[in-house]
């Protein structure tokens, strides 16, 4: 456990191509030293905020209490990282499974209610118009089964790839596009519901990917 | 997928605001704060405070109604102290200031004590119903915090700040210098501050020292403290031979810098020895280049154990850790059965670990585990032996460290790796 830590480099953060980084960052956890927690969110925080954002709709606020559970698990499960250079892309898997336990909660709690709850803010846009739409899609999103939202949110919200989208949800490839393809169909038959959307849905011209 | 030419642009407008929203936050040193302040809460083996932030404050009925007592009634009772032998009564920003050749103990009312040791001085800033926040200014102060449901405490030296919430651990701080060194003997605290950002946890048995020359960035250490020997400390006169082992503490001294003692028992005590003057200020690459210059193959053939271990170190210590290696095994080769020797095959493994060679690195664990068992670096050994093991995926060796760690060290600070290591485990993590 004995480490010189170079500050300057791990305080960068950012630095999205540098597999080698992740691994002495991951040998450091698997070590439990000390500088490794702070490093991991110096390092990955913007990551899994980001991730958990995209398919959640809501930020994660100040505290990051769920950013917080996705690195407690990778601080607490680093043994089972077989490849220390791809901790960002474990990361994001470990992210997409506190979302799904998220979302799984918050159904939960929607059951349970005895009285209507009222919508969750559509979180801090910019722009009034990109605001409503977003708050229309994340109802959409929330009506979907978790097992399409999430991969749809990552694929077209986030831009992974199909690859990385089937890793980021534990899921195969052929799994991964059925289930895109799934999600697809079923968004845009629930859009219609949404006034919110109909100046940005247009008829749809016929699946295919 | 279908092509929409207006929900696509709507995807891309949620995400480029959802990335602005999340630019416009200066959160992630906020969130490695709070993690390393529940990693800390966690290795300190506390189920109550886990099942307080895992319920992310939400607390059960009864839960919340008795800690709302306790708080009150915490908050209404505020910490007292006296200090030193007498007792006399304390007061929040009084100066305080241990005699050159005494401690100076402070008591409080919650069982705490806190400890000034000779010449170190600072105050007591602030005292609440959880704890106090100490400065220390000057020197050296040892703790030992009693844990409570509300306990804080904080320790400030310049611009560090160690967060405590119940533990036993000593603060070292020189001014002058800059130079911290943090040492948890029982608990888990928090350093934060000055380069530390947000925070560096430390469990029991380890050191963190931040230690600065001109003309460098600081250099943080994390280390395990090995138990004390006579040749720990440098402001006592060595007992026995003066050189420390490999992996003892090294405090830092005035100038901030980690001091090796001098040697009084070597075979060459002539001006020659020069890398060893420049070795006990911490010049360790000047000591370097100095016995280069006399010679290192000579110097490895002529020194005896002592002197081997420490030309080892400040190779070590000087970045060459292929002439580090090769001074470890001139010693381990020379003197195979002198105690010192022991030092030196752990600090080839230490050398094979960090040069990306688990495998060797697990031999020298593991012959360290097997000819020292009762060594002063003996746990440290087996702990490492086991990463060593894990990193170079040896299965069967990873169970037979683990279970030999575990059978030697049940409460040792890696056990809990060990377990892991041993058990079909269920976690909460998925698989990658």
């Amino acid at each position: 456990m004995d480490s010189v830590l170079r500050l300057d480099r791990f305080r960068r953060g950012g630095d999205d191509d540098d597999p080698a980084a992740d691994a002495r960052l991951a040998a450091g956890l698997a070590r439990g030293e000390p500088w490794a927690a702070s490093a991991l969110c110096a390092r990955h925080g913007a990551h899994v905020r980001r991730v958990l954002f995209r398919v959640l709709g809501k930020d994660d606020g100040e505290g990051g209490d769920l950013a917080q559970e996705v690195f407690v698990r990778a601080w607490k499960g680093i043994a089972k990282l077989r490849d220390p250079s791809a901790l960002r892309a474990w990361l994001t898997h470990i992210a997409v499974f506190t979302a799904r336990s998220e979302i799984r909660r918050r159904r939960r709690r929607r059951w349970l209610t005895l009285f209507d709850v009222a919508p969750e803010a559509p979180g801090p846009y910019a722009s009034p118009e990109i605001r409503e739409a977003a708050a229309c899609v994340y109802r959409i999103f929330d009506r979907m089964p978790a097992d399409e939202r999430l991969p749809y949110a990552l694929h077209v919200l986030d831009g992974l790839g199909l690859e990385e989208t089937a890793a980021a949800c534990g899921m195969s490839l052929a799994t991964v596009r059925r289930r895109l393809d799934r999600a697809e169909r079923r968004f845009f038959k629930l859009a219609r519901d949404y006034e919110g959307l109909s100046a940005w849905v247009n008829e749809r011209r016929g699946a295919g990917r | 997928m279908s092509e929409q030419p207006h929900i696509p642009h709507l995807f891309a407008r949620i995400a480029s605001e959802q990335d602005a929203a999340l630019a416009a936050r200066q959160a992630h040193d906020d969130l490695g704060r709070a993690l390393v302040e529940r990693i800390s809460a966690q290795a300190a083996r506390r189920p109550l405070r886990r099942a307080l932030a895992g319920a992310g404050g939400l607390l059960a009925l009864g839960g919340l109604a008795a800690l709302v007592i306790l708080g009150w009634d915490l908050r209404s009772r505020s910490l007292r102290f006296e200090v030193g032998a007498t007792r006399v009564s304390g007061t929040t920003g009084a100066p305080i200031e241990a005699e050159a050749q005494s401690d100076l103990p402070l008591r409080f009312s919650d069982g705490s004590t806190v400890t000034f040791r000779p010449g170190s001085r600072g105050r007591v800033d602030r005292l609440g119903g959880g704890g106090a926040e100490i400065l220390v200014q000057e020197g050296r102060l040892e703790a030992e915090v009693i844990h409570g449901q509300k306990t804080r405490w904080v320790v400030r030296a310049g611009p560090f700040a160690v967060r405590v919430t119940g533990t036993r651990f000593t603060v070292d701080w020189r001014a002058s210098t800059g130079a911290l060194a943090v040492d948890v003997r029982q608990g888990a605290v928090v350093v934060q501050g000055g380069v530390l950002g947000p925070g560096v946890p430390l469990r029991a048995g380890q050191r963190l020292s931040v230690t600065t020359r001109e003309g460098h960035p600081p250099t943080v250490r994390s280390e395990p403290i090995a138990p004390p020997t006579p040749l720990a400390a440098p402001s006592h006169p060595p007992a026995g031979p003066p050189a420390p082992a490999a992996g003892a503490p090294r405090m830092a001294g005035r100038d901030g810098v980690a001091r090796v003692p001098r040697s009084n028992r070597d075979s060459d005590q002539d001006a020659g020895d020069q890398w060893r003057l420049l070795a006990a200020q911490g010049a360790h690459e000047e000591a370097l280049q100095a016995a280069q210059r006399q010679g290192l193959s000579s110097l490895r053939r002529r020194l005896d154990a002592r002197g081997l271990l420490a030309l080892g170190d400040v190779a070590r210590f000087a970045r060459a850790p292929e002439e580090a290696r090769q001074s470890f095994e001139a010693l381990v080769q020379r003197f195979p059965d002198d105690r010192l020797a022991g030092d030196a095959v752990f600090s080839l493994g230490r050398l094979a670990f960090e040069a990306g060679r688990p495998r060797q690195a697990a031999q020298w664990f593991a012959r360290y585990v097997q000819k020292w068992p009762d060594g002063l670096l003996a746990e440290q050994a087996g702990g490492r032996l086991l990463e060593a093991a894990r990193a170079g995926g040896d299965r069967a060796l990873i169970d037979r460290a683990a279970a030999e760690y575990l059978r030697r060290h049940p409460d040792g600070p890696l056990a809990g790796l060990a377990r892991a290591s041993l058990a079909d485990e269920e976690s909460e993590s998925p698989s990658p």
